[in-house]
C-alpha cells in the first residue's frame, strides 16, 4: 500500500481511471463521509492529521479531476492515454493509440517552449540531448531551454549547448515515465509555462519536478529556443536570434550538462545561456571549448541566478560570444546571483565593445547565470572584445570561458590563445577548476576565483593547479561578498597556485591569469606578473580579464573599468605580496600572503608595478562597491583596480576569520561567587545551572536525573523529593554537572530538606 | 478428519478454527460463538466450543449447560483429567462444549507452559470446526489464541468504544502475528519498536511494512503477503438503524485504506430483544426463537463461513 501522497487521484477516490465525472464526485461524497472527523469508522483507527490528510488529497483530488482540461492533462502526466480513446477501449473500441495523444498534447504546454523550439530549431543534437540525464529544477523550462539550446546550436558551442541541453532535457527524459508522483507531476506541469526564474534549488525538487518533464527529448528538440519561462521574451529573441550560435552555446550547454549528470539550474541557465550566446556568436567554436570547461563548472554551480541569468543573456542574440564567455564562465564557477550579474556585466561589457547594448545584455545575462565563471570570462571576454572587434569579441568570449574552464581550447586568435596559453595543462585545470568552481560556489567571490584559479592552472604546466586552484577557491572564498571575487580569484589564484608550484610558474600562473585575455606568451615568465602592470596592453587586458571576474558581481556595463580592475588587481596582488612575508596559506591573506612568493620571485618589476597599484588599492572597496557604477574608467586604472578588489578582497577575509576566531575564545561563563558557609538551598542552584547557561533540559539530559526531580530540588519541594538516599544521589550528580563540590552541596541541601521537613 | 493415504495416520486436527473476540466487554461474544456453534452444528459439523475466557467463563450459560465434573483448569493444572473428561454435551447433536464453569479462581493467570499445553490439545481436536470463545482485552492470552485461529471474527458494536477497542485488538493481533513470526523475517527490532509506542503514536503497520522493505525488499514481500493471509473477519451485533448496519463495511474499508490489509465482513446482526430474552432463559437463541432477526442473521454468518470454507469433508464424528 502506498502512502497517499503516492496514490493516483483515481487511487485516492477508488474509481477507475474511466470514469465519468458523475461517478467520480458521487465516490468523493461517499468517502467524504466515511472519513470524516467524526465517522465512526476512523474513531481511534489511525492519527487524526493522517485522516485529515486523506481529506485534503480527496479535495484536490476532486478538484483536479472535475476540471476537464486538468484531468486531461492530469491525464497525460499519468501517462494514461486520452480519455476518450481510454473509453473506446474499455467500450471494447478501436484500439487506441494513446501514445499519439499524449505525445502531442506534451509539446503543447510551452508555448514559449514551441516558439523558441521553432526559432532555435537548429541542428539538433537529438542524442546529446537525450543523453545527459540532468533533472533542472525547472524542468519543463530547463528541458525547453535545453532543447532550444541544442536546435540552435551551430558552431562548436554545439557540443556544450548539447550537454547542456541534454542536461536539461535530460529532466524531461525521466518525464517520459509516466511513473507519476501524480501530485509532483501534476504540479509541475503547471510550472511548464513559467520563468525560469522560479527554480527549485533543492536538489529534491529538482527530482521530482524532473520527472514531470514529460516532453520527450524528441518533442523538445523542435523547441531548441530559448529557455522557457520568464525570459521568454529573452528566449525568444534568443531563438530568433542566430540559431546557430545559440546551437553552439546550447551545445556547449549540452557538453557541459552531460558532463554534469546532475540537475543545475546553473547549468540551465547556462546552457540557455550559452545556447543564446551560441546563437549570437557564429564562432562558436569557442564556445565549444568554453562549454567543455563550462560543464564542470555548470555542475559546480547550480544556481537559480545563473538561470535567470541565462535567460536575460540568451535573449540579447548579438551578445552571443558574449553570452558564450557567460555561459562559460557561468559554468566554471558556481553560480551565485551576483557572480552572474557580474558575469552579465562582463559580459555585457564584452558584448558592448563587439555589439551594441544587446550582446552586452546577453553576456550579462549570461554572467549572472554563469557567474563565477562569468566573471572570470567576462574580463576575458571584454578583454578580448577591446581588444579586438566583433572577430576578436567571439573569440574574447571564448577565451573567457576557457580561461574558466581549463578544459576550453579555443582555437581563437589572441583571446583563444590567451586561453590556450591558460590551458596547457587544460586538462588538469579542469578539475581543479571544477574544484575551485565547486569551492567557491557558495560565495561570489569564489566564482570569479575559479576561473581565475582554472586560468591560472591552465596557465601551469605543472599540475599543481588543482590544489591551488581549489585553494584559491577556498581563500577566495572567505571573501564572498566582495564583487571583486574575481580579480581577488585571479590573484589568489596566482597566489596559491604560485605557492606550491615553482615560483616561477606561480607567477606565471598569477600573471596569466590577468593575461588571460591577453594572449600571455605562455612563458610561465615572471614577468608575467609585473608585466600586468608594466605592459600596458597585456595588463590592461589580464587586468580587464581579472577585472571583469571581481567585477562580475557588479554589471559593468564597460569592459573598460572590467579590464582596468582586474589589471589593477593583479599587479596589485603581487605588490601587496612583496612587502608581507611568505603567508601561510591563511585565508585572511589570501591576496598579500599569496601574492608575496610570487612577489617575491618576480623581478622588481613587480615591485614597480605594485607602486603603480597600491595608490588604486586604497580605494579597492570603493572601487569594488562601485564596479558597477564605474564606467569608462581608463584602461590603464585596471591595475589599481585589481588591487583595490584584491585588497577588498584580502579585507572581508580577515574580518570574517577574526569574526570567528573570536567567537572561539569566549571564555565559559562563570558561576557567581559562592561564599564557603552558604546553604546549598534550590534556589542557589538554579543561580548556578543559569549561570553556567544550562537549561534545565540539558540538565536533565546529561545526568539522566528526570526533569521532574530536577525541577523539585530546585523550587525546594522537599515533600515531593524521592528518599534521601537517591535525593543524595540526584544531587551529587547534579552538582558534578555544574562544577560544585558534590559533597558539599548534598550535605548542606539533604541538611535543609531534613530541616525543612522535620519541622512539618 | 481427512483420510490420509493407507498405512499413514495422520494427526488428528480441526478443519477449522474460529476464534470470536472483540476487545470490549459485553458486545456478545458469547452469544455468538454460542449460537454459531448451534448453527454451523445444525448444518451439518462437528463443532467443538471452548470457553477461553478463562476468568470470566459464560459460554455454559449461553448454552444452558449445567455443571461439569471436570473443567478445563482441572485438565491443565492438575493432569488429572483426560480433555475428553471436560469436554461436555450440550443437548444439540453434533456440538460439543469445553466449559470454565466454576474454574478455578485465578484460572486467568496462566502459565506458559499451561497454555502451551491448552494449545496443544486444542489443536490436535478432531472437530470440523474449533470455536473459541475469547475473553475482553487484548492480553497476549487473548490475543494467542485469536492469532492461532484459521476465521479470527471480530464482534462488534456500532458504538465508538467498540469501535475503538476492535482496532485496538485488530492491531494487538496483527502485531503479535509480526512478533510470531520476526524471527523468521529477522524484524523483531521493528516489531519492538512499533509495539512498544503509544497506539496513537503507533505509525500504521504500512510503516512497519515501509521499514521492512527498507531492510530488505524480499523479506517484507514475504512478510506483506503472510499478513494478508491474515484476515479479520467482522462482526456487527446490535446494529438498530440502518447506518449501523453499513458500519462493518465502513470500518472495513477504512482499515483497508489505512494499512492496506483487507477485512472480511461476516454480516450485521439487528439489536433484537429475543437475544437477550433467550440469554435471559440459558438457551441460544437458534433453539429458542429461530425465526428471530437475530437467529436469521447467526444463521447467515454461518452460511457465510461455510462458503468462506467450501464443501466439508466429511469427518469421523
Amino acid at each position: 500500500m502506498k502512502p497517499f501522497e503516492q496514490q493516483t487521484y483515481y487511487e485516492i477516490l477508488e474509481v477507475p481511471v474511466t470514469a465519468p465525472l458523475e461517478e467520480i464526485r458521487a465516490a468523493y461524497d461517499r468517502l467524504v463521509e466515511l472519513y470524516s472527523p467524526d465517522s465512526i469508522a476512523v474513531y481511534a483507527l489511525v492519527d487524526e492529521g493522517e485522516v485529515e490528510g486523506l481529506r485534503a488529497r480527496m479535495a484536490e483530488a476532486l478538484e483536479i479531476l472535475s476540471d476537464e482540461d486538468l484531468r486531461a492533462e492530469y491525464d497525460r502526466d499519468l501517462g494514461l492515454p486520452a480519455r476518450r480513446l481510454m473509453e473506446a477501449v474499455s467500450a471494447g473500441g478501436a484500439v487506441a493509440h494513446s501514445d499519439d495523444a499524449p505525445e502531442e498534447t506534451r509539446p503543447e504546454p510551452g508555448p514559449e517552449r514551441v516558439g523558441v523550439a521553432a526559432s532555435g530549431a537548429g541542428d539538433q543534437t537529438g542524442s546529446p540531448v537525450t543523453q545527459i540525464p540532468e533533472t533542472g529544477t525547472n524542468g519543463r523550462t530547463e528541458a525547453v531551454r535545453e532543447v532550444s539550446v541544442q536546435g540552435s546550436e551551430g558552431a562548436s558551442g554545439e557540443r556544450e549547448s548539447d550537454e547542456k541541453g541534454a542536461a536539461k532535457v535530460s529532466q524531461a527524459t525521466p518525464a517520459a515515465v509516466t511513473v507519476p508522483s501524480g501530485q509532483a507531476d501534476f504540479r509541475a506541469s503547471f510550472f511548464r509555462g513559467f520563468s525560469f526564474a522560479y527554480v527549485s534549488s533543492s536538489l529534491q525538487d529538482t527530482q521530482s519536478l524532473g520527472s514531470v518533464v514529460d516532453v520527450p527529448a524528441s518533442a523538445m528538440q523542435p523547441a531548441a529556443a530559448a529557455p522557457v519561462g520568464g525570459s521568454t521574451a529573452a528566449g525568444a529573441s534568443v531563438s530568433s536570434e542566430a540559431v546557430a550560435p545559440a546551437g553552439a552555446t546550447g551545445s556547449e550547454t549540452a557538453a557541459a550538462g552531460s558532463v554534469e549528470a546532475t540537475p543545475r539550474e546553473a547549468a540551465q541557465s547556462q546552457g540557455a545561456v550559452a545556447g543564446a550566446s551560441a546563437a549570437m556568436s557564429a564562432a562558436a567554436a569557442q564556445a565549444a571549448s568554453a562549454p567543455q570547461a563550462i560543464s564542470p563548472v555548470v555542475t559546480a554551480s547550480a544556481t537559480p541566478a545563473a538561470t535567470a541569468g541565462a535567460v536575460p543573456g540568451a535573449t540579447s542574440p548579438s551578445a552571443a560570444s558574449a553570452s558564450e564567455a557567460i555561459a562559460a564562465s557561468g559554468a566554471v564557477s558556481a553560480s551565485t546571483p551576483q557572480a552572474s550579474s557580474a558575469a552579465v556585466a562582463a559580459s555585457s561589457a564584452g558584448a558592448s565593445s563587439a555589439s551594441p547594448a544587446q550582446p552586452a545584455l546577453t553576456i550579462a545575462s549570461a554572467s549572472e547565470v554563469a557567474q563565477p565563471v562569468a566573471a572570470p570570462a567576462s574580463p576575458v571576454a571584454s578583454a578580448s572584445a577591446v581588444a579586438q572587434p566583433v572577430a576578436a569579441l567571439a573569440s574574447a568570449v571564448a577565451s573567457a570561458s576557457e580561461v574558466t574552464q581549463p578544459v576550453a581550447a579555443l582555437p581563437m586568435p589572441a583571446v583563444a590563445s590567451a586561453s590556450e596559453v591558460a590551458q596547457p595543462v587544460a586538462a588538469l585545470p579542469m578539475p581543479a577548476v571544477a574544484s575551485a568552481s565547486e569551492v567557491a560556489q557558495p560565495v561570489v567571490a569564489p566564482a570569479p576565483a575559479p576561473t581565475i584559479a582554472s586560468a591560472s592552472g591552465g596557465a601551469q604546466p605543472v599540475a599543481s593547479p588543482p590544489s591551488p586552484v581549489a585553494s584559491a577557491s577556498e581563500v577566495a572564498r572567505p571573501v564572498a561578498a566582495l564583487p571583486m571575487p574575481v580579480v581577488a580569484s585571479a590573484s589568489e589564484v596566482a597566489q596559491p597556485v604560485a605557492a606550491p608550484p615553482s615560483p616561477m610558474s606561480a607567477v606565471a600562473a598569477a600573471p596569466d591569469a590577468a593575461h588571460v585575455a591577453s594572449s600571455a606568451s605562455p612563458m610561465p615568465a615572471v614577468a608575467a606578473a609585473p608585466d600586468a602592470a608594466p605592459v600596458a596592453a597585456p595588463a590592461a587586458v589580464a587586468s580587464a580579464a581579472a577585472h571583469e571576474a571581481a567585477p562580475a558581481a557588479a554589471v559593468v556595463p564597460d569592459t573598460t573599468p572590467v579590464a582596468a580592475p582586474a589589471a589593477a588587481v593583479v599587479p596589485d596582488t603581487t605588490p601587496a605580496a612583496v612587502p608581507t612575508p611568505k603567508p601561510p596559506a591563511g585565508a585572511t591573506q589570501p591576496l598579500p600572503g599569496t601574492e608575496a612568493p610570487i612577489a617575491a620571485t618576480p623581478a622588481p618589476e613587480s615591485a614597480a608595478v605594485v607602486p603603480v597599484p597600491s595608490p588604486a588599492a586604497t580605494e579597492p572597496s570603493s572601487e569594488v562597491a562601485r564596479a558597477s557604477t564605474r564606467a569608462g574608467r581608463p584602461l590603464g586604472d585596471a591595475p589599481q583596480i585589481a588591487q583595490d578588489a584584491a585588497i577588498a578582497t584580502a579585507e572581508a577575509a580577515l574580518a570574517q576569520v577574526s569574526q570567528a576566531a573570536s567567537r572561539t575564545r569566549e571564555p565559559r561563563p562563570r558561576i557567581p561567587d559562592i561564599p564557603p558557609d552558604a546553604e546549598f538551598n534550590g534556589e542557589l542552584l538554579r543561580q548556578v545551572r543559569e549561570a553556567r547557561g544550562m537549561t534545565l533540559q540539558q540538565v536533565a539530559d546529561r545526568t539522566r536525573i528526570s526533569r521532574t526531580h530536577l525541577e523539585n530540588v530546585e523550587a525546594d519541594r522537599y515533600n515531593l523529593l524521592p528518599a534521601a538516599v537517591y535525593l543524595r544521589g540526584i544531587l551529587m550528580n547534579l552538582s558534578r554537572e555544574l562544577g560544585l563540590d558534590p559533597l558539599r552541596v548534598s550535605k548542606s541541601y539533604l541538611a535543609l530538606a531534613s530541616e525543612k521537613s522535620g519541622r512539618k | 478428519m481427512a483420510p490420509g493415504p493407507p498405512g499413514l495416520s495422520r494427526r488428528p486436527r480441526p478443519r477449522r478454527i474460529i476464534a470470536v473476540g472483540g476487545g470490549k466487554g459485553g458486545i456478545g461474544k458469547s452469544m455468538v460463538s454460542a449460537n454459531l456453534g448451534v448453527a454451523l452444528a445444525q448444518s451439518g459439523a462437528n463443532v467443538l466450543l471452548v470457553d477461553v475466557d478463562l476468568g470470566g467463563a459464560n459460554l455454559h450459560t449461553c448454552l444452558g449447560v449445567g455443571q461439569p465434573s471436570a473443567t478445563l483448569t482441572d485438565f491443565l493444572r492438575r493432569n488429572r483429567a483426560q480433555i475428553e473428561e471436560v469436554i461436555v454435551p450440550t443437548g444439540v447433536p453434533r456440538l460439543s462444549l469445553i466449559a470454565g464453569a466454576q474454574d478455578a479462581l485465578d484460572a486467568a493467570n496462566l502459565k506458559y507452559a499451561q497454555k502451551q499445553k491448552l494449545l496443544r490439545t486444542l489443536m490436535s481436536s478432531s472437530a470440523d470446526y474449533l470455536i473459541l470463545d475469547l475473553g475482553a482485552g487484548t492480553s497476549f492470552n487473548t490475543i494467542d489464541f485469536f492469532v492461532l485461529a484459521d476465521h479470527g471474527v471480530l464482534v462488534m458494536l456500532p458504538e465508538p468504544t467498540s469501535v475503538e477497542n476492535a482496532y485496538r485488538f485488530a492491531k494487538a493481533a496483527f502485531f503479535r502475528k509480526l512478533q510470531q513470526v520476526e524471527s523468521q523475517y529477522g524484524i523483531e527490532d521493528l516489531v519492538e519498536d512499533a509495539l512498544t509506542t503509544r497506539e496513537g503514536a503507533l505509525r500504521t503497520l504500512h510503516d512497519v511494512m515501509a521499514q521492512a522493505r527498507r531492510k530488505d525488499p524480499a523479506i517484507a514481500e514475504r512478510l506483506e503477503r503472510e499478513l494478508s493471509a491474515f484476515r479479520i473477519r467482522l462482526i456487527v451485533n446490535q446494529a438498530r438503524t440502518d447506518a449501523d448496519l453499513s458500519v462493518g463495511t465502513s470500518v472495513a474499508a477504512a482499515w483497508k485504506k489505512f494499512f492496506g490489509i483487507e477485512m472480511d465482513v461476516l454480516g450485521a446482526i439487528r439489536y433484537d430483544d429475543e437475544a437477550w430474552r433467550a440469554v435471559r432463559k440459558r438457551k441460544p437463541v437458534l433453539i429458542e426463537r429461530p425465526d428471530s432477526a437475530a437467529a436469521t442473521a447467526i444463521q447467515g454468518i454461518a452460511l457465510r463461513i461455510l462458503a468462506l470454507d467450501g464443501p466439508p469433508q466429511r469427518s469421523a464424528p
